[in-house]
């Protein structure tokens, strides 16, 4: 299929459109929070890669790792651009931490309610929760990607997954 | 221990943390972007950067056909300037095409260590043709000129490629 990108197939190049797309879709639109932008990125970020050989990779894995960090720089890219930043939280002053909040939030059943919490949370701390948790970037590689210190990081990881906790146990009261 | 919670975390909340499916015809529209943008970027950025180039081409002849040199044979190069000329003409592009590629490459980078590359590519191309002025008016033969000249491009040259070639494997292992 790579073989058949380099060339410009245009069979290669929709393969390579169905391998990778619905994946970049997830990444993107819950980064973004909709589809339509989502859609603007993968776009750019595939259409980038295909009319540029040197950046095809003839590994699945190499090139799906490439695509997703391609994305997800792009999706800052657009976040940015609606002026939203990351500022440093003090991780000893502002974030109550939990001895095993990760315990917490697994116990949670219901994953609608979990959905629910997850859109309580800011835009700053969605992003970071996405990008350790599902994207398992390391905090160093978040940290220079959003500009601030891997302190910053996990005080920002910590207190989403407190807010998530916190939901719940409102919801329960 | 700690791996398997994170993996069950991450299960947890990427089953909870669904999103809609893709626009329909988003496929469509991608094959149709793609028809009409299928030639590589480099060759696109190259018409952007070719163009304002050819329009200063034709001006500067323009002016020149107008505007006559007061003594034409005074600044008529010599075999040793075009010489040079040509052998800096057919290393910077080289060279362009390298960077192109770096600055492809660094796409999927941290900004700082972007900027980084940048500006040492930055560095490579400049730095090749201040090093080559330099030259021209050290006092040696024309013969050790060209040799020396060449020898400063083919060695920037080699640096870009070898950063190219370490962006290649860092892109592949990631």
């Amino acid at each position: 299929m790579m073989h058949g990108c380099i060339e410009r197939k245009r069979r290669a190049q929709a393969a390579f459109y169905d391998m990778f797309a619905p994946e970049l879709h997830v990444t993107a639109c819950r980064m973004l929070g909709s589809a339509e932008e989502s859609e603007e990125v993968v776009q750019e970020i595939l259409l980038r890669t295909l009319t540029n050989p040197v950046l095809l990779i003839n590994d699945r894995a190499g090139m799906a790792r490439r695509l997703r960090r391609m994305t997800i720089n792009e999706c800052i890219d657009h976040l940015r651009k609606r002026h939203v930043t990351w500022e440093e939280l003090d991780g000893q002053t502002d974030v109550c931490c939990e001895p095993d909040m990760d315990e917490l939030l697994i116990q949670e059943e219901q994953s609608n309610r979990l959905r629910q919490a997850i859109e309580t949370l800011s835009q700053q701390n969605r992003t970071v929760l996405q990008l350790a948790v599902l994207e398992e970037m390391d905090h160093e590689d978040i940290a220079s990607l959003l500009h601030i210190t891997t302190s910053g990081v996990r005080a920002h990881l910590t207190r989403a997954k407190q807010k998530l906790i916190n939901y719940f146990r409102n919801e329960k009261q | 221990m700690k791996n398997n919670k994170d993996n069950v975390l991450k299960q947890k909340l990427a089953s909870a943390w669904n999103v809609p499916p893709m626009p329909q015809g988003s496929r469509q529209r991608f094959l149709d972007k793609l028809k009409h943008d299928c030639k590589p970027r480099h060759k696109r950025r190259g018409l952007y950067i070719g163009l304002p180039v050819a329009v200063a081409a034709v001006v500067a002849t323009l002016v020149m056909l107008i505007v006559k040199p007061e003594t034409t044979e005074d600044a008529a190069p010599t075999q040793m300037e075009l010489t040079i000329a040509e052998i800096k003409g057919y290393y910077k592009a080289k060279m362009w095409s390298e960077s192109e590629y770096i600055i492809m490459l660094t796409d999927g980078l941290d900004e700082e260590t972007r900027q980084s590359l940048l500006q040492e590519v930055n560095k490579l191309e400049q730095g090749s043709d201040s090093l080559a002025e330099s030259l021209l008016e050290e006092p040696i033969s024309d013969d050790l000129k060209i040799r020396y000249i060449t020898q400063v491009y083919i060695s920037h040259l080699r640096s870009m490629q070898q950063i190219h070639n370490m962006l290649n494997e860092l892109t592949a292992q990631k």
